[in-house]
């Protein structure tokens, strides 16, 4: 009896934990807090890759020399060992890779001319340097592949040495695009103002290290060629172990030791923070230093808002001149005269530039620079009423000045069609001497055009080579303008009346024909071109950032237009304007 | 010749050797004997072997049910993606190229073909794509530029195995038909082998597609699910071995303890009882062990008493027995002095009378000296003596025995005095009685008298060439009136008490007498004594049996020498 109560007690027991509180995978209690498996694992993108197949017997020889462009694309083999096998003895002894890649456009045509010959014909688009700077160079592509027949089926007899050439997806698949920020203005890492320069480049894709870990690596190794003593860095010594994921921060090591003794962490952490903020992603960043905290005690952390307000934008204010009056836009097309004689530019000043301040420590004025009617001098003045002009560059024929964020005031002074002088005044320093600043590459040129960008580095030029008008963008790398590329060259009937920097990466060029002027936006990191809605009365722009205004010169005396989601719309500005301006532009 | 460093080296070696082997000896058969010994050891080795065993082969089982269901789960949903996938591919690759030249992110116009359409919508290419857990590796080696990998992944990486399977296949022309396996695979030169799925099949136009899987996930579940299996088993058997052992300990305990109790009770002790509590069946044992206790403790008092009265009825008798014996003594004196003038059968009844009177004193007096003895009544009167000196004397008291027997002694006496507290007239009495038993059964052959000294004690040893004794008979030669031949009459006149107060002597003065004997060989007694009285003896300086048999046996190599010559061999100890 009592055993049978035992029994019945324990299979009770049994129901009660099997059928409820024990099972399998509890159910219910209070909502948790979710964590995506691999949160913290976003520092590289998934790519795919190109397997470089190796040559086949039966293949003939157009495909033979499509494969050795195939294996070309292959970053997995760095050695070029499959590569090599398309080539004969001979040709794998004379041909050795030079680093940089020439870019073609998809698709290009393969054709067999003789026996022992195959063509290739293309349209180049670009070159990749091997510090990863893409250089657009839209050009036609004819190359001869000189082919042999061996045993084990074609082999490529001679290849131009150092050819690497890769088609736009070969370039896609094996390369990542990513903006690598310096700092503008050489030696100048203490200085609070220094403004970030961004580097374009292409990074061939590796598949053992994470994206960030790229990007830093390169980051390290300074800038690219396009701008060489344009920037400097506060990396000098200074290389990369790993970065490390988290969900709430990325850590990075460091190992060297800084040449700046301390180590310039301001503008350490500017170019870390700038430079990885498409892949951190809202995260906080922590540097470390030859695997200890960055500081004796304490880490480096870079918030993922620190240096949001790096550069300080100028202000988003239209000026413009009515019936020889300075003046900003207000509300609802109102015009508010700028007061004072540096309003009244009358007939006797044209085309002013505003920089707001300030220009020099303690000074917080903003200034106006305006070309003299006859184009032979440069005035400027402070934007206060009580302020006078004053002469700052005297010359034969000037370009509309332009301002740079350190307060100097460039223009170019052409002296004939074939020699033209880029001058530079320091504002803040009137007594100092106008400097004439070398630039090779527009020697024998005439330069209808030249603008600042606002990074500070680089220059923009509209030059005119005895025909068709270019625009060119160089840098300005310490007391010369260098690096000079051309990114838009117009054809025969075409004329570019107007140059305008929107951001430090784009410019807008107002390309005028027969048919009307549009302005044209080109992506100076890689040459891209894309056309803006045009309009024929369009005369003169500028941009800033996202905004971009026009001046016309109509029956009606000019207006102010204003491009809002791709189309020209007044601004309601009484009729007679001209030359709207933002700050800086 | 000195001995060579090697030869001290190898000795000295093969001391250590001998001194671990002899302590690996010891302590196993300490364990034997601890195991032989604990019930509680023994309950518990059993149920730590038994759940071991159990344990290993759930474990084991567990183990593999859980390895089964994880891998088949795994691989089950890789071949669902791998399908997937592979489908998208084949799909991409049939169809037309439709799509218009796209401008790029950046960068240059990019027509992205088929192939490259379909690998980046697997992997998700783009700001949002999603890490994908395997890697996509398409092979084509019959045309140029159309062979993809993700990840690290390199065609090197296929395993061979694999890829020849596919290719018979494919030769006969199965096509779309996926084969997998697990391979312990090495993406890059410095990388760590990782456990990988291998997914692969060949699909139209010369296209392989190759998924690898990581089971390195899968792989640290399972192995944290063994160590956990592990864990979980050794404290299980570890807790199986504690409950044994505290059941054991439960019932142990007072088994023990009634075992100790026990031996209380057989070394004398006969109030000794165990406690009860409760009313189990080892309370009732108890109770059981109590009251047999207290009828064995009952028992033997009645047995106690009535030996006392046995006692005091052979005391009171001998001692009565002695005032009519003297009166008839002297009675008997009177006709022995007078036999002369009798008839010679009146003389030779008066000769008879007398020698057997004399014998009853005899026995009257060791019956009386037992009884002294019995009754905790003797004591001993120390004195510090030369042993030898005693040897002597009761050697010539045995000489005239000797010479009727035709018995020669032969004295082995330190040259030095040995010096003894002892009772020399019982000391005496003890020789005595020992070279009289020697000539007796001597057959008339020499009689070795050895006297032996070391720090703590002194022996003397009589040793004698007759008939020896059996195995068993050295322990009896000490009980009262034990003969060895019963059907053989005494020669001597012994009362057959003279061996057994003898013992009472030696244990008196807190020695040994032991005896040892063989048939044909001969026995020897060997009294060993305390130099100081009271001290507890260790060893004797004279060997029990004699030094002759002991070589003589080591020659014929029989025994080993020393250590194991009495056990069988007719030796008794008493103190």
């Amino acid at each position: 009896m009592r055993s049978r109560r035992i029994l019945a007690s324990v299979m009770a027991a049994s129901v009660m934990c099997g059928g409820s509180a024990c099972s399998v995978i509890s159910v219910g209690g209070p909502p948790e807090q979710v964590t995506p498996a691999d949160a913290a694992d976003s520092l590289s993108k998934p790519f795919q890759r190109m397997v470089a197949t190796p040559p086949q017997k039966e293949w003939d020889a157009v495909r033979t020399v499509k494969g050795l462009q195939a294996s070309m694309a292959s970053f997995d083999d760095v050695e070029q060992k499959i590569l090599r096998e398309y080539l004969t003895p001979e040709a794998k002894r004379a041909w050795k890779p030079d680093g940089s890649v020439l870019v073609v456009e998809d698709n290009p045509t393969y054709q067999p001319v003789g026996d022992d010959i195959v063509q290739l014909e293309a349209t180049q688009i670009a070159v990749i340097h091997d510090d990863g700077w893409y250089e657009p160079k839209r050009e036609k592509l004819t190359l001869q592949f000189m082919v042999a027949k061996t045993p084990d089926g074609y082999r490529v007899a001679r290849l131009r040495n150092g050819l690497m050439l890769l088609t736009a997806a070969d370039v896609r698949r094996a390369y990542e695009p990513a903006d690598i920020y310096f700092l503008g203005g050489s030696g100048s890492l203490d200085d609070p103002g220094a403004l970030p320069v961004v580097d374009h480049v292409w990074l061939p894709i590796n598949p053992t290290r994470s994206l960030a870990e790229t990007i830093v690596d390169r980051l390290l190794e300074g800038p690219s060629e396009s701008l060489e003593g344009a920037v400097s860095t506060a990396f000098e010594g200074i290389s990369l172990d790993r970065i490390t994921p988290g969900e709430e921060s990325v850590v990075v090591y460091l190992e060297g030791r800084f040449k700046q003794d301390p180590p310039p962490a301001e503008a350490l952490m500017k170019q870390l923070q700038w430079s990885l903020r498409e892949v951190t992603k809202g995260r906080s960043i922590e540097v470390r230093l030859n695997g200890d905290t960055f500081y004796d005690s304490t880490p480096l952390v870079i918030g993922p808002k620190d240096n949001d307000g790096w550069p300080r934008p100028p202000e988003s204010k239209v000026y413009f001149v009515q019936n020889g009056q300075l003046m900003w836009l207000g509300a609802k097309g109102a015009g508010l005269a700028v007061p004072g004689p540096v309003g009244q530019l009358g007939e006797e000043y044209k085309e002013p530039a505003i920089a707001p301040g300030p220009l020099a420590k303690g000074d917080p004025t903003e200034y106006v620079a305006a070309l003299k009617s006859d184009g032979r001098s440069i005035w400027t003045n402070r934007l206060s009423p009580e302020s006078q002009w004053q002469e700052a560059i005297k010359g034969t024929d000037l370009t509309p000045p332009s301002w740079n964020w350190n307060g100097t005031l460039w223009t170019v002074d052409r002296i004939d069609d074939h020699t033209s002088y880029v001058l530079r005044h320091d504002s803040a320093n009137h007594e100092q001497p106008v400097t004439r600043v070398a630039a090779p590459e527009l020697n024998g040129k005439r330069v209808t055009a030249f603008k600042v960008a606002r990074d500070g580095t680089r220059v923009a030029a509209v030059v005119s080579d005895g025909g068709a008008l270019s625009v060119m963008v160089g840098v300005i790398a310490g007391d010369r303008l260098d690096h000079f590329q051309t990114l838009l060259t117009t054809g025969e009937t075409e004329e570019i009346k107007d140059l305008a920097w929107s951001d430090s990466e784009h410019l807008i060029a107002l390309v005028g024909s027969s048919s009307g002027s549009t302005p044209t936006e080109i992506d100076i990191s890689n040459g891209q071109l894309r056309q803006l809605a045009a309009d024929k009365r369009i005369t003169s722009i500028s941009a800033l950032n996202e905004r971009l205004v026009a001046g016309t010169d109509g029956e009606d005396g000019g207006k102010v237009l204003e491009l809002v989601q791709d189309k020209w719309v007044d601004t309601k500005v009484q009729a007679g304007t001209q030359s709207p301006t933002f700050p800086l532009d | 010749m000195p001995p060579s460093k090697t030869r001290i080296r190898r000795r000295t070696l093969r001391q250590i050797l001998g001194g671990v082997r002899r302590r690996a000896r010891r302590a196993a058969s300490a364990v034997r004997r601890t195991w032989r010994r604990s019930l509680q050891l023994q309950v518990i080795t059993s149920t730590l072997v038994i759940s071991v065993t159990v344990v290993a082969v759930l474990g084991v089982f567990l183990v593999q049910e859980i390895n089964t269901s994880v891998l088949n789960g795994r691989k089950l949903s890789a071949a669902n993606e791998a399908t997937a996938d592979r489908v998208a591919i084949a799909a991409a690759l049939d169809a037309e190229p439709i799509e218009p030249p796209k401008q790029g992110e950046g960068g240059p116009a990019v027509a992205e073909g088929p192939l490259d359409a379909a690998v980046n919508s697997i992997i998700g290419t783009g700001e949002n794509g999603w890490r994908k857990r395997y890697q996509l590796l398409v092979l084509n080696p019959t045309e140029p530029g159309q062979s993809r990998a993700t990840g690290s992944v390199l065609p090197t990486d296929v395993p061979e195995d694999l890829r020849n399977r596919l290719l018979l296949k494919r030769d006969k022309g199965v096509l779309n038909d996926p084969l997998q396996g697990v391979y312990r695979l090495k993406f890059a030169p410095s990388a760590e082998p990782q456990l990988t799925l291998v997914v692969g099949a060949f699909i139209d136009d010369g296209y392989e597609i190759y998924h690898f899987f990581p089971l390195t996930d899968e792989e640290s579940l399972l192995s944290i699910v063994r160590q956990v299996v592990v864990v979980v088993g050794i404290g299980l058997v570890l807790l199986l071995g504690a409950i044994a052992s505290l059941v054991t300990r439960q019932v142990v305990t007072p088994v023990r303890l009634a075992r100790q109790a026990a031996e209380r009770l057989a070394s004398g002790r006969l109030d000794e009882r165990l406690k009860v509590r409760g009313e189990d069946d080892l309370a009732r044992l108890a109770t059981s062990f109590n009251e047999m206790a207290a009828n064995l403790a009952l028992k033997i008092h009645q047995l106690e008493e009535l030996s006392q009265v046995q006692r005091q009825f052979v005391s009171d008798v001998s001692h009565e027995l002695r005032t009519p014996l003297t009166t008839v003594r002297m009675a008997a004196d009177l006709l022995y002095d007078a036999r002369e003038d009798f008839e010679p059968m009146a003389a030779r009844s008066a000769e008879l009378m007398q020698a057997q009177l004399e014998r009853f004193e005899s026995m009257l007096a060791d019956l009386l000296e037992i009884s002294r003895y019995d009754a905790g009544a003797a004591t001993l009167d120390l004195d510090s003596t030369d042993v030898r000196d005693v040897v002597l004397r009761a050697v010539a008291d045995s000489e005239a025995l000797a010479e009727r027997h035709g018995t020669r002694f032969e004295l082995r006496l330190p040259s030095e005095p040995c010096m003894v507290e002892i009772d020399s007239r019982r000391v005496e009495r003890i020789l005595r009685n020992l070279l009289f038993n020697a000539i007796e059964h001597g057959e008339g052959r020499e009689i070795v008298v050895t006297v032996g000294a070391d720090r703590d004690s002194a022996a003397v040893a009589v040793r004698d060439h007759g008939v020896g004794l059996k195995p068993g008979e050295e322990q009896m030669v000490f009980d009262r009136f034990w003969r060895a031949d019963p059907s053989r009459a005494r020669t001597i006149g012994g009362t057959g008490l003279g061996l057994a107060i003898s013992r009472e002597d030696a244990m008196l003065h807190g020695g040994w007498l032991q005896a040892w004997g063989s048939p044909g060989e001969g026995s020897q007694f060997r009294l060993t004594l305390p130099r100081t009285a009271g001290a507890e003896l260790k060893g004797s300086p004279l060997s029990l049996v004699p030094p002759e048999v002991e070589m003589r046996r080591t020659w014929r190599g029989h025994i080993t020498p020393v250590l194991s010559p009495v056990v069988g061999e007719g030796v008794f100890h008493a103190e």
